[in-house]
């Protein structure tokens, strides 16, 4: 095999490994989890800024919301990045279902 | 960025997602801890589960990047030698090593605030005994994890079994 045709096969392998049968569903599936992640962030930081409590233990709900947030943040632009990958047939066999 | 890299990059991304995104949680936690402590040396300890953990994180990434060409085919182009079935090993099982990661690094983070609770919180012998109980139990089973994944990182490491 020459080795255009090896690249060819490498490159084709690595944008079709590991991608969604349907990326539109895919898509969904990521925004409306990440959406429920991000409510879980607000209603944290809610019981934190409405709640009558000690002034450490409003830090601790303020951190518990950062970090759900740059939780739904950072994986989403994994998921994001990996998917940009993402180019032309899907293997049979080696498909990505969100979200695992 | 070449094109092979870049998909590379993302082909591994996408391979061990669930991995990642549970490295990406841990890290969460553990910095909203170190965050929510005054004690200086239990911010030491986090910060070097957290460093320990990236770190992890990066290598699996790495070899993963740095691999998928050659173990895809490229293997006139592999730069790496030998050293490229090792690259394989770490990546191949990356899903199953994080697993065992956080496992490791839970079990020794609560060993540790359950042996310094122990020591500073608990004044009657029975919750202290537990404490130091459940700590050493804890210890011991992060230990054996972390002997575990060596030795199965070594078994998939020797040419020989590989």
């Amino acid at each position: 095999m020459s080795l255009v045709a090896t690249v060819l096969t490498i490159v084709h392998d690595l944008s079709s490994r590991y991608c969604p049968v349907d990326r539109a569903l895919f898509v969904e599936r990521l925004a409306v989890t990440l959406a429920a992640v991000a409510c879980i962030a607000l209603l944290l930081s809610a019981v934190g800024r409405f709640k009558r409590l000690e002034p450490n233990r409003k830090q601790t709900w303020y951190i518990a919301a950062c970090a759900v947030a740059l939780f739904a943040a950072g994986s989403g632009m994994l998921v994001i990045f990996g998917l940009s990958g993402c180019g032309g047939a899907t293997e049979a066999g080696l498909t990505w279902d969100w979200p695992w | 960025m070449d094109l092979i890299s870049g998909l590379a990059a993302r082909y591994c991304i996408r391979q061990d997602a669930r991995g990642f995104i549970e490295l990406w949680g841990l890290v969460l936690v553990l910095a909203g801890a170190a965050t929510a402590t005054r004690a200086t040396w239990w911010r030491g300890t986090l910060a070097c589960a957290i460093l320990l953990t990236g770190a992890l994180a990066a290598a699996i990434f790495w070899a993963c990047a740095a691999s998928a060409p050659a173990s895809l085919g490229t293997v006139a182009a592999n730069p790496y030698g030998r050293n490229l079935d090792a690259m394989i090993c770490v990546s191949s099982h990356a899903v199953e090593t994080i697993d065992e990661w956080i496992s490791i690094v839970a079990a020794f983070v609560v060993a540790i605030g359950l042996i310094a609770l122990g020591i500073f919180r608990f004044r009657e012998l029975p919750a202290r005994g537990f404490a130091f109980a459940a700590g050493a139990v804890l210890l011991l089973f992060a230990a054996a994890n972390g002997g575990l994944l060596l030795v199965g990182l070594s078994w998939c490491h020797s040419s020989r079994l590989f």
